[in-house]
């Protein structure tokens, strides 16, 4: 393989690293003016009346929007289809606000600092109102989300999800032990360096124009229009490189606003949020309280497992319709287990809406089901890497909920060969001890979804076309969030082209340029748009050698390609790709191109199994993660560089989501405690510790060279592998995550999380 | 607003900032047209803003645009010998895979550059140190210290 | 009616600047005063301490350590000087944030500040320091212990600025340790701190994070002087006097101990001073 496999730097690194890359935040616009969003500092309250004259007052500010002079039509962000179905609780700016946080109204001045000094000069009158802060009482507030005339009524669940399989009441009463556990994970925030921010500008065609580091301008463009009463041809969006994302900017926030306030003063608008209404003001990961009960026999084989999940989706619904779906069809893809029941609920509360992030339901539900696993093997008295490899579904397996074929799993091959690459008995035996630092090691395996098969929409339009000066030019629906996306399809496209990857042009996401696409998501870059790229360029090599046989007045078999050049057969003749453009040209021959729509007709998994060392200081409860192994059933990797990558990454924020992070809000204000990088705490390069990547490379039949996801997976097991490794350095059953030094001292001192079995480790 | 004329070095030539008393230098070199260095967080935790100082790392949201007036700075755009050009660590930190959204790159070069005029053979705990306040959500931060770790090793064996 | 931003070089250029406008907003290194939302003023003037090179000066008075208020967290933490006459102040200074805020953040500005986290105020209560502050519209300047100064509220009166600290010091160099407990390795911001500073066996035993302002800690001070038992159990104590009822109270009298410990064993690793 020429390009298959090399560990290419990323295509676009050079512009990062000089600093020449714009990101929409650097563009200069003329004539740009601002705006800045106004949030409300109630929890929930409906706004009786706004008054702007003070603001007006100052030439530099343009206007003051609220409820009452914008569109005030209810859409849904998480929509990614026009037309589609889909709970429509949010609108731009609400008569009544539902989080500390909520939009109330815009300025829009010349300056930035203009519009940011104008809010202050707002004044706003509100009718406070009682506010849901916890899920309990969510829980409590129960009735139809949607009242008959299709208004919103916010009350809970939003989505209720039941699943039954086999005969869990047999399988528990045949079980030989029985474990309960509840595990709860936080809200958790992508913190991607790129503040949320989006352009927009009126275009002499009457349409607008938004400019946005987003990760579907399809869905962008849908709802957009929904938002402004608009139809989606009358928005053109155009993708930004993007400062990071993590699901972060799947969802328009800003765009909508940014696109009516263009339409209204006939003018380019930017809007960017700071960091504070980063975090207050756009989406984060949802909260789940996850109870789960399984019945073991004594060999540890899992008989009957009950999960109960309750999922706090913050104040608007976005996509927080599907979590209990999503984290069903995570639950049920990892163990063969022979009677399931599953009850997930999705709720409101007055807190900040949630949406994607990495993972989107697979880090909260993996969690909960492998901290469950460890607890359970220290009950059992079974090593964890054994009741792991005792129920693990193997090759072909069939998911029971969807009834999908998981494909090549290898998820036997990551648990066992981690294990040993690991050192895992060694570590197991020496862990724990009596001193002030102890040492523990964890483990948890994770599988998770290649693409959105069987959902319609999963198909992908790619045109490539060969340019006049010889280059590919690679025209699709393309959004790389900065994972390096468009460099492992560019080393597709360039596999089969027989060309250097740098050699094609990748032209990002326009909808005036690409077909419909999902985007980047539901982890199907590689997977879907990546076997989508080599069909095209398959067809495009067709397309080539159709052409130059025209050209050379020869029969289609006479011509044949290979390494970026044609052979003409007859006589051994080469011919590159530039010279057959430029003479096709002088020929008159349309050049070759090639359009394929590619649609997925299957869900494999990929899978992982993550090894984490801690040492735990018991006078202090903070935790150090000073090793770690991640392995990972691959299929292929395509560039192993950029796989490491993603897996780091992944890492990064999974041990964030073990230890540290929590966006706090507080159950009595409703105020958000980690609102700042000073008090929301990332796991900087000293709390990273040193990682091990290990890639097994099986082969997944229907990706591309054999290829499966990572960029999902790659952090979807870390919290759990961290949370058992500190249970298993202190001989506790925490299981409230973040594990913040005050639980971790709770747990030790005989409170919540403290050892379940007396003197126990497994 | 009465804009200040602000007299520095920048990037190794004399330049004009013009800016009004409370705006910060991050905001001035970027409306000055470099923007390479960005504002991911205006409460100097992230160190996307970070510049060098007279040779020393600082966040430059941190730094009213006045407060430079004298001195030298030095950003992301300056860190090539020709235009068009990379450094040396630059072109590290792109063949390691140190750069993924490339947010935290601009940030992240200065403050490695920082440390490796001060420190020419860094050992691994001294390169996490230098770049603990800049934060990275892509790379887990394990490419970029292989990056610095080659670039210091590079320039020792240059060493006539 | 604007803000203007000055920068004066010389102490009667600053009074004059401080006597046209009866209440300054004073900037040294900036990274308290200008992260986000960074209030400034909309007109008046902002004055620069930065150019003023009297107070960069590290050096000695009558045998004091003699400190600006403008040396740099950076240059606190490097000083062959203060290293020898004042370690704790170089151990406060090299926990103090990330390389980023040290090369800007002053000793002056962190007290002036006075969060209740501020890195250098128990190191500099443990070493004895005096602030030097100019008055207002008037020469010389007046000597305060620093742990008068941060009882103060307002710390500073309006046009007072800090000029310098003084640090006792006496032939031979003291014994010194610094501990900080924060949410993760660095930079944090301090939940506790503990500084120690001062002649073997009578050290001072200061407190940080721990209320408003530092706070000696004279039961535990004792013990750690006499290297007797029960310095854990004391300092658990100390932090539950000082903080009763606070929700962190619980934690912080468990985490004290461990940072206690922390404290003994780099005293015990520095050894005798020469």
């Amino acid at each position: 393989m020429t390009a298959v496999g090399r560990r290419h730097p990323m295509l676009d690194g050079a512009a990062k690293v000089s600093g020449a890359l714009c990101y929409a935040a650097d563009l200069a616009i003329e004539g740009l003016v601002h705006g800045a969003i106004l949030t409300s500092p109630h929890p929930h309250a409906r706004i009786l009346a706004l008054d702007a004259t003070a603001a007006l007052a100052d030439p530099a500010v343009l206007g003051v929007f609220w409820h009452a002079t914008m569109p005030a039509d209810r859409y849904n962000s998480a929509v990614w289809l026009e037309g589609q179905e889909a709970p429509e609780d949010e609108a731009m700016f609400p008569g009544t606000v539902r989080h500390i946080g909520d939009r109330v109204a815009v300025a829009v001045a010349t300056s930035p600092e203009a519009a940011e000094a104008a809010l202050s000069r707002i004044a706003v009158d509100y009718a406070p109102l009682p506010a849901c802060l916890t899920d309990g009482e969510a829980d409590r507030r129960r009735g139809a989300p949607f009242a008959p005339d299709g208004t919103p009524t916010f009350l809970n669940p939003l989505d209720e999800r039941h699943f039954r399989h086999g005969d869990p009441a047999a399988g528990m009463a045949a079980a030989a032990v029985v474990v309960e556990t509840e595990v709860r994970t936080p809200k958790t925030h992508h913190c991607a360096v790129e503040p949320h921010v989006a352009i927009a500008m009126p275009l002499a065609d009457g349409r607008i124009r938004v400019l946005s580091p987003c990760q579907s301008v399809h869905a962008t463009q849908v709802v957009v229009a929904r938002a402004l009463g608009l139809a989606p041809r009358d928005i053109h969006v155009v993708k930004t490189p993007i400062g990071g994302s993590f699901g972060g900017k799947a969802e328009p926030v800003l765009e909508p606003i940014a696109a009516e306030l263009a339409r209204r003063l006939g003018r380019p608008v930017r809007i960017a949020y700071d960091r504070r209404r980063v975090f207050t003001s756009t989406r984060m990961r949802a909260s789940a309280r996850v109870r789960i009960r399984s019945g073991f026999d004594a060999a540890g084989r899992i008989l009957a497992r009950e999960t109960e999940a309750l999922i706090d989706i913050g104040a608007y619904a976005t996509g927080g319709n599907y979590l209990p779906g999503s984290m069903l069809q995570r639950h049920v893809r990892l163990y063969a287990i022979p009677a399931e029941r599953y009850h997930g609920r999705a709720v409101y509360t007055n807190t900040p809406p949630t949406g994607a992030f990495r993972g989107y339901g697979s880090p909260q539900i993996n969690a909960a089901g492998e901290i469950h696993l460890d607890i359970a093997a220290a009950r059992l008295g079974i090593d964890p890497v054994a009741l792991r490899l005792a129920n693990a579904i193997g090759p072909g397996a069939v998911e029971p909920f969807t009834g999908l074929d998981v494909g090549n799993a290898r998820l036997r091959e990551c648990i066992a060969e981690g294990a040993a690459a690991f050192g895992w008995a060694a570590w197991r035996a020496a862990g724990g001890g009596t001193g002030r630092i102890r040492t523990g090691v964890g483990m948890a395996a994770a599988a998770h979804i290649n693409g959105c098969f069987p959902g319609s929409d999963e198909a992908t339009t790619m045109t490539m076309v060969l340019g006049a000066d010889g280059r590919v030019a690679m025209v699709s629906a393309l959004h790389d969030l900065g994972c390096g996306s468009n460099t492992t399809l560019a080393q597709i496209a360039a596999e089969v082209l027989g060309v250097a990857p740098a050699e094609l042009r990748i032209v990002e996401a326009d909808t005036d340029l690409c077909g419909y696409d999902l985007g980047t998501r539901a982890s199907r870059m590689t997977y879907a748009q990546g076997e989508a790229t080599r069909r095209t360029a398959l067809a495009l090599v067709a397309s080539i050698r159709a052409a130059a046989a025209l050209l050379l007045n020869a029969a289609p078999d006479d011509i044949g390609f290979a390494d970026g050049a044609v052979t003409d057969r007859r006589g051994g003749a080469r011919l590159g790709l530039a010279a057959l453009a430029r003479d096709l040209g002088g020929a008159g021959i349309v050049l070759p191109a090639a359009t394929v729509t590619h649609t997925a007709t299957a869900n494999p998994s990929s899978h992982a199994a993550h090894y984490a060392a801690v040492a735990v200081d018991t006078a202090t409860g903070l935790v150090r993660v000073t090793d770690y192994l991640a392995v990972h059933d691959i299929g292929r990797a395509i560039n192993p560089m950029l796989v490491e990558g993603q897996i780091h990454g992944g890492i990064q924020i999974g041990i964030g989501y073990a230890l540290f992070e929590d966006v706090a809000n507080d159950p009595v204000t409703g105020r958000m405690g980690g609102d700042s990088f000073a008090r929301y705490i990332l796991a900087n390069s000293l709390e990273m510790p040193a990682v091990a990547v290990r890639l097994i490379e099986a082969g997944e039949p229907t990706g591309p060279f054999g290829a499966k996801a990572v960029g999902e997976i790659a952090t979807i097991p870390v919290a759990a592998a961290v949370v058992n490794a500190v249970n298993h350095a202190l001989g506790t059953a925490l299981t409230h995550l973040p594990l913040v030094p005050e639980r971790v001292l709770d747990a030790l001192d005989g409170g919540e999380g403290a050892p379940m079995v007396a003197g126990g480790r497994g | 607003m009465c804009p200040l004329d602000i007299d520095l070095v920048l990037n190794g030539r004399p330049a004009r900032l013009v800016a009004a008393a409370a705006v910060r230098l991050s905001a001035a070199l970027r409306d000055h047209g470099l923007t390479g260095l960005k504002e991911g967080c205006l409460e100097g935790e992230c160190g996307a803003c970070t510049v060098l100082l007279d040779g020393a790392p600082v966040c430059a949201c941190l730094m009213l645009a006045g407060q430079a007036a004298g001195r030298q700075v030095v950003t992301v755009e300056g860190l090539a010998a020709a235009p068009g050009g990379l450094s040396d660590l630059q072109r590290a930190f792109v063949e390691e895979g140190a750069v993924q959204c490339g947010y935290c790159t601009p940030g992240m070069l200065m403050a490695a550059e920082g440390l490796l005029a001060s420190d020419p053979a860094p050992d691994e705990p001294a390169i996490r140190r230098a770049i603990a306040g800049n934060l990275c959500r892509c790379t887990g931060y394990a490419a970029i210290v292989k990056a610095v770790a080659r670039t210091a090793a590079g320039r020792l064996a240059a060493r006539p | 009616m604007t803000l203007r931003l000055a920068a004066p070089e010389g102490r009667d250029e600053l009074d004059a600047l401080l006597a046209a406008d009866p209440a300054p907003t004073l900037i040294a290194g900036g990274t308290d005063l200008l992260i986000a939302p960074a209030r400034l003023p909309a007109a008046g003037t902002l004055v620069d301490l930065g150019r003023l090179a009297a107070l960069r000066a590290i050096g000695r008075r009558d045998g004091a350590l003699l400190l600006g208020a403008g040396v740099t967290v950076a240059r606190l933490a490097r000083d062959p000087l203060v290293a020898r006459l004042a370690p704790v102040l170089a151990l406060a200074a090299a926990d103090f944030g990330s390389v980023q805020i040290r090369n800007r953040a002053t000793i002056g500005g962190n007290i002036a500040n006075a969060a209740p986290a501020a890195d250098l105020a128990p190191a500099l209560v443990a070493a004895a320091a005096l602030a030097l502050l100019w008055p207002p519209g008037a020469p010389g300047e007046v000597a305060v212990p620093v742990a008068d100064l941060l009882a103060r509220r307002p710390v500073l009166a309006p046009g007072e600025v800090i000029a310098a600290f003084l640090v006792p010091a006496s032939g031979r160099t003291p014994r010194a340790a610094f501990a900080k407990l924060g949410r993760r390795q660095e930079p944090a911001i301090a939940r506790l701190t503990l500084a120690a500073s001062g002649p073997p066996g009578a050290m001072a035993l200061v407190a940080g994070a721990l209320g408003p302002g530092p706070r000696r800690l004279p039961a535990a001070e004792r013990i750690l002087n006499d290297g007797g038992p029960g310095l854990a159990e004391a300092l658990a104590a100390e932090v539950l006097a000082a903080i009763p009822g606070r929700a962190s109270a619980a934690y912080k009298a468990r985490a004290v101990r461990g940072l206690g410990e922390d404290l003994a064993s780099r005293l015990a690793a520095a050894g005798a001073p020469a």
